[in-house]
């Protein structure tokens, strides 16, 4: 079997799910795969207040913005990175583990996953930047180790795409800052 | 007294109603995706002009690191931002037209093709499409290229 059919035989069993388009004339340049948790998080709302659910749609069009094709910004360097960064390998870089940072409005979100290929994503966890402390901080260090764990459980031995080399993970529209 | 939440009770998108408020989620999606159209427009532009920061920074008389954070991610951006930007690149302006992207055919809904033996199990994650008539003129503004001639 292939990462593929692992994938396929994820979404089949409602353990994966992946998200379309909210802009179906828009084209899927690329394609994300989430959790049940993150889709939850991403399609039910109740009880939250107005402002958190603006701040989920805004978090759904920046994931739209990697899977439609925009122009995003990646760094592989987990604590040089600059702060506007779209997507950045966390720490240990071998791990190969990426955050995709939704920054604005605060409170900011961080998407941890992996890429299965090129131009597909794994989102596996999530959480509000205000829980997670500063970059060594055993949140961080916790929210790297679940989602890692996370990617075990789905797809056990298969290798996340890692390297150095932007062109493994995305084939057009991205900058590497 | 508080005012009622109301909830969506989906994330797709629909065209404004008469008389009827637009949900505060479409308005929040449509504002950032928005700012992603742009900066994602002017990243294209600075890539097909070979432009690097630094000599946009030059070119705008502002610090580099200025540049640096301002194109790094998208923001809200105010227009003259946008023109400047814009004109430093390649000595364009935006034009304007608008896009009636809710009516507009659904091209992939987003799973790759390999994935479409399985599309069936994607149906509950569709929602309802919209049937909305070709002749509504509803839509979002696009920010396109204009060169400017030079005479």
């Amino acid at each position: 079997m292939s990462i593929r059919d692992e994938i396929k035989a994820r979404v089949k069993e409602g353990r994966l799910h992946c998200l379309p388009l909210t802009v179906k004339s828009d084209n899927a340049a690329r394609h994300i795969f989430v959790t049940p948790e993150i889709y939850s998080a991403l399609h039910e709302f109740e009880g939250l207040t107005p402002k958190e659910i603006r701040r989920i749609a805004r978090w759904r069009a920046d994931l739209d913005a990697f899977s439609n094709g925009s122009q995003i910004t990646m760094s592989f360097e987990p604590y040089t990175k600059p702060n506007s960064t779209y997507m950045a390998r966390t720490c240990p870089v071998s791990d190969a583990i990426w955050d995709i940072r939704s920054r604005d409005p605060k409170p900011g979100l961080r998407v941890l996953g992996g890429f299965s290929e090129i131009d597909v994503f794994i989102c596996l966890d999530w959480e509000y930047r205000d829980s997670l402390g500063g970059p060594n901080s055993r949140e961080w260090k916790n929210f790297i180790l679940r989602s890692k764990t996370l990617w075990k459980q789905l797809f056990h031995d298969y290798k996340r795409v890692s390297g150095d080399d932007a062109r493994n993970y995305l084939s057009d529209k991205y900058t590497v800052v | 007294m508080m005012p009622e939440i109301t909830y969506p009770t989906s994330t797709q998108l629909s065209k404004p109603k008469n008389g009827e408020k637009i949900p505060n989620y479409t308005i929040a999606y449509l504002n950032e995706r928005h700012r992603n159209s742009v900066h994602s427009f002017v990243l294209d532009c600075m890539a097909e002009a070979q432009i690097t920061q630094a000599e946009l920074a030059r070119r705008l008389g502002k610090a580099p690191e200025l540049i640096n954070r301002k194109i790094g991610a998208p923001g809200n951006w105010t227009l003259d931002s946008v023109s400047e930007l814009l004109f430093a690149i390649n000595g364009c302006e935006p034009m304007y037209s608008k896009k009636d992207f809710l009516a507009q055919a659904v091209t992939n809904l987003g799973p790759p093709e390999w994935m479409e033996s399985e599309i069936g199990s994607f149906s509950n994650l569709l929602e309802t499409d919209i049937s909305v008539s070709a002749t509504e003129q509803i839509g979002h503004i696009s920010i396109l290229e204009q060169s400017q001639n030079v005479k």
